[in-house]
């Protein structure tokens, strides 16, 4: 059974794939004929911090405090200067003994 | 054959080939625990190992799959397959601009062969190429070398991470569900760069909870995360001046 494929998830697979190979292949394609001035280079940007933004603010209200401390953690670490592999760990830890004590 | 090439025309050798797989050996353990979270989350979705495989192969943009997976439908219909596509397209807008820059180096050369490139294009061989062509290097395969590299790794790390998360019964109390998060908050925290970005992500973040409350599924992320583009693109001077940052 792990090794079916269901036909919705095979189309959401190709859909991924299609919009995936367009932002790769567009940008370069658009620099043959106009440059991209500065506020939308900056907007670019910025853009994956605000998909976490907005992805995840629901989510820590919805999930409370352990959600909370953990990403706050991770990103003043980030900040830091340590590495995303030790700010998820540390995070993670935290996260899960919050759950563990019954947060 | 014509001895008159143009004299930027970039090659494409294996040295170059060796030269950027060179670049990411550094990459591979990080990239490989962030494949084991993919994988650990796929399993929570219930994907099967197939479809994770074929996602890993043909997608192969991290951050993106793992937003895509936390947002994953238990029902399948229209409007959620074009939500993920939608969400897809979002987190990889950047990938854009990425492409863009690289107009001065692929630009001369084949275009079977420059848009062949940038189909491993990541944000690791991005920033590697970017590099690499700032000292000088124009060799195509290095950027080549670079992605298969990183390729292969993200199709083989996921697999241990699924399997592992296919036996974790209480996924919530082991903290499954904040590896995404946590792990792509401390990303995007990198590449803060100033007032305009605390402004838009705040504005992202609000506009994003409030379509959440109204609406529900994931619309939210696509608008929330406009809202905070277009504040920064709106705080950006219009001309090449430092200004606010």
């Amino acid at each position: 059974m792990i090794l079916d494929a269901s036909l919705w998830t095979l189309l959401a697979i190709l859909a991924m794939t299609a919009v995936t190979v367009f932002v790769r292949m567009f940008g370069f394609y658009l620099m043959g004929f106009m440059p991209v001035g500065p506020r939308l280079e900056a907007g670019f940007r910025s853009l994956p911090g605000a998909v976490a933004a907005a992805t995840f603010t629901p989510l820590v209200v919805q999930d409370g405090p352990s959600a909370l401390i953990a990403i706050g953690v991770a990103v003043l670490m980030a900040r830091a200067g340590k590495s995303d592999l030790m700010a998820l760990c540390v995070a993670l830890g935290l996260a899960i003994a919050i759950r563990q004590a019954g947060f | 054959m014509s001895p008159v090439l143009p004299p930027a025309r970039p090659t494409l050798t294996r040295a170059g080939f060796v030269t950027g797989a060179r670049w990411m050996v550094p990459l591979i353990l990080p990239v490989s625990i962030f494949g084991l979270a993919v994988g650990a989350v796929a399993a929570q979705k219930g994907l099967t190992l197939v479809e994770l495989s074929l996602m890993n192969a043909m997608v192969y943009a991290g951050a993106s799959q793992l937003v895509a997976l936390g947002l994953w439908p238990e029902q399948w219909n229209g409007p959620a397959l074009m939500a993920i596509a939608l969400v897809t397209l979002t987190v990889n807008a950047r990938l854009l601009l990425m492409s863009a820059a690289f107009r001065p180096w692929f630009g001369t050369a084949n275009p079977v062969i420059a848009y062949g490139a940038l189909l491993t294009l990541t944000d690791a061989n991005y920033i590697a190429g970017q590099r690499y062509y700032a000292e000088g290097g124009r060799d195509l395969g290095m950027f080549i070398g670079a992605g298969l590299l990183l390729w292969v790794v993200w199709i083989v790390a996921p697999i241990p991470g699924y399997l592992a998360g296919r036996l974790i019964q209480d996924s919530r109390a082991f903290g499954v569900d904040l590896v995404m998060p946590i792990y792509f908050s401390a990303m995007v925290a990198r590449l803060w760069q100033g007032r305009n970005d605390s402004l838009g992500w705040l504005v992202a973040g609000l506009v994003g909870f409030a379509v959440q409350r109204w609406q529900g599924g994931t619309v939210h992320v696509v608008i929330g995360s406009l809202a905070g583009m277009i504040v920064v693109a709106l705080l950006t001077p219009a001309a090449k001046e430092e200004a606010g940052r």
